[in-house]
């Protein structure tokens, strides 16, 4: 586990004033591109997974980028950073706009994506995203790092809970969404 | 369904979400995006080397290239110094006489002839020295734009070169090619500024976005400012020559025994301070005082200290200038205008 502390997460820094960068190196612009293109689908999938609007999701992934990209010499282990830092921005949001419940909500935009209605086709393809709407949010959240790969010890490090809420989050989730697996149709899940 | 094979259909799931993912996502665009700031600070590293930023602060604060060092004034004018040695002589000469004579003396054309050709002259001086200072910059400029040239042509070479060898290193290359063609198009337009600045012949293609037309433009707005103050500078100059050659016309039709020439500030100080001066026995009527300075050991004729204290303003720590208005005075006129 990366015990370092977090660089800033995306939404306490401005992008219109970058921090400026000192000693970048060849080296890491390579390395970071690598992540980028390898990682980045993983991180959209995993925070629709957690049931993040679509736009949402796309911006907090670059935005996340951008972070890393500025700390990349000071993290370790880039997938589990990028993933709490999303997941943090993501709880952010959500907060902020609670707060602000009567403003506006302006429409995200990302030059990751380049139309959005491409996204939401997606979405719309995937059966288990609609299973998921099911969930609670915190079973949700928690599926989301299990099917990534995650045991239920490094989930509870990574969102600060107790290893037996987790468990019994992870439990509570399966049973619901195996009541939607038909097994007269292979097995497949339904709504 | 067990644990295990729910598992699975998840997993199978989550696989295929993030496929399409990956599908919609235009990875380029944003990787492009997420690597801004590098690409900003490689362009900025750039730029700062094309640009002669001294020479900018000098455009803006007259004398900053100078103070920092960085242009050397040029050496004065053959016979400046005779020219300066003349001046100080002249009012030497003027601070020798007697008051009344050298108040006498403010208004003889031949003196504030010399006195206004000292003033243009001191401008002109201020002109020519910004004018070797451009053309010293310019050369310099050009001198590093032309080997900035190829050296970027040189490394983008490389670059490719390395592209083609080492395919893990794409996007350092990609990068590295971006950012060097930015400095090079912004090289090659600093190069055709200063040609058109300079009126030679260096030309050069170049292709760039819309916003580096912009930084291009401002570039080369900056070097037509420079270009123009430099062409004003060139007036200036020729300007000098004649207003010396004036000078030199008052010098041969003057009858002193010291050639004229020095410092205006020092003949004017000359002909107007009278600060501790004893005037009680000077004639002042139709006399031109607007200028003089005077301080409170200057003696007045009677009658004449009230007057003039009024029309007067401080203009040091005790010292004190007549203004405008307090010439050809009748002491009783002005008694009676005030």
């Amino acid at each position: 586990m990366d015990s370092r502390p977090d660089p800033p997460e995306p939404s306490a820094t401005s992008r219109a004033a970058p921090a400026p960068l000192s000693g970048l190196s060849a080296n890491t612009v390579a390395e970071f591109s690598a992540f980028y293109r390898r990682f980045v689908p993983t991180l959209v999938g995993f925070l629709i997974w957690q049931g993040v609007r679509q736009a949402d999701a796309v911006e907090i992934a670059q935005d996340t980028m951008v972070i890393a990209f500025r700390s990349w010499d000071r993290i370790d282990r880039p997938e589990a950073w990028a993933r709490r830092v999303a997941s943090r921005a993501y709880a952010r949001r959500i907060a902020d706009l609670a707060e602000e419940s009567v403003a506006e909500v302006p429409e995200a935009r990302s030059p990751l994506l380049g139309s959005p209605a491409d996204l939401d086709a997606v979405i719309g393809r995937h059966e288990v995203l609609r299973l998921l709407d099911l969930l609670p949010p915190r079973q949700r959240q928690v599926m989301a790092w299990a099917v990534d790969g995650y045991t239920p010890g490094e989930i509870a490090q990574e969102l600060r809970m107790e290893p037996d809420a987790v468990r019994a989050s992870l439990y509570k989730a399966r049973r619901a969404l195996a009541g939607h697996v038909d097994p007269r149709r292979g097995g497949e899940l339904h709504d | 369904m067990t644990e295990e094979e729910l598992d699975q259909k998840l997993a199978s799931a989550r696989r295929d979400l993030i496929g399409d993912v990956d599908a919609v996502l235009d990875i380029e665009a944003g990787l492009r995006d997420a690597l801004l700031p590098a690409r900003r600070d490689a362009v900025e590293d750039a730029i700062r080397t094309v640009l002669d930023l001294g020479s900018g602060l000098a455009a803006i604060v007259p004398g900053a290239g100078l103070i920092a060092g960085r242009t050397q004034a040029p050496a004065a004018p053959a016979g400046q110094g005779e020219l300066e040695g003349g001046v100080g002589a002249t009012a030497r000469l003027l601070r020798s006489l007697p008051p009344a004579d050298r108040l006498a003396l403010r208004g003889d054309p031949a003196i504030t002839g010399l006195a206004s050709v000292l003033r243009i002259a001191g401008a002109l001086d201020f002109a020519l020295a910004l004018d070797f200072a451009l053309a010293h910059d310019f050369a310099l400029a050009r001198v590093r734009v032309l080997a900035l040239v190829r050296a970027l042509d040189l490394a983008r070479a490389r670059g490719v070169d390395l592209a083609c060898g080492h395919t893990c290193e794409e996007a350092l290359d990609l990068e590295l090619s971006e950012a060097l063609d930015l400095a090079l198009a912004f090289a090659l337009a600093l190069a055709r500024a200063l040609d058109l600045a300079d009126a030679q012949d260096v030309t050069h293609e170049r292709v760039c976005g819309p916003d580096l037309v912009r930084t291009l433009d401002l570039t080369l707005a900056r070097a037509l400012d420079l270009a123009r103050a430099r062409v004003r500078a060139h007036a200036l100059k020729q300007t000098r020559g004649l207003a010396l050659a004036i000078e030199d016309d008052l010098h041969h039709r003057r009858d002193h025994a010291d050639p004229f020439a020095d410092p205006a500030s020092s003949l004017e100080l000359a002909l107007n301070d009278f600060t501790e001066t004893d005037l009680r026995e000077v004639d002042l009527v139709d006399m031109s005082l607007t200028g003089i300075r005077w301080s409170r050991g200057t003696q007045w004729p009677p009658g004449w200290r009230e007057q003039i204290e009024q029309r007067s303003g401080e203009v040091e720590p005790g010292v004190f200038e007549i203004r405008d208005g307090a010439e050809h005075a009748d002491p009783s006129a002005v008694l009676m205008d005030l």
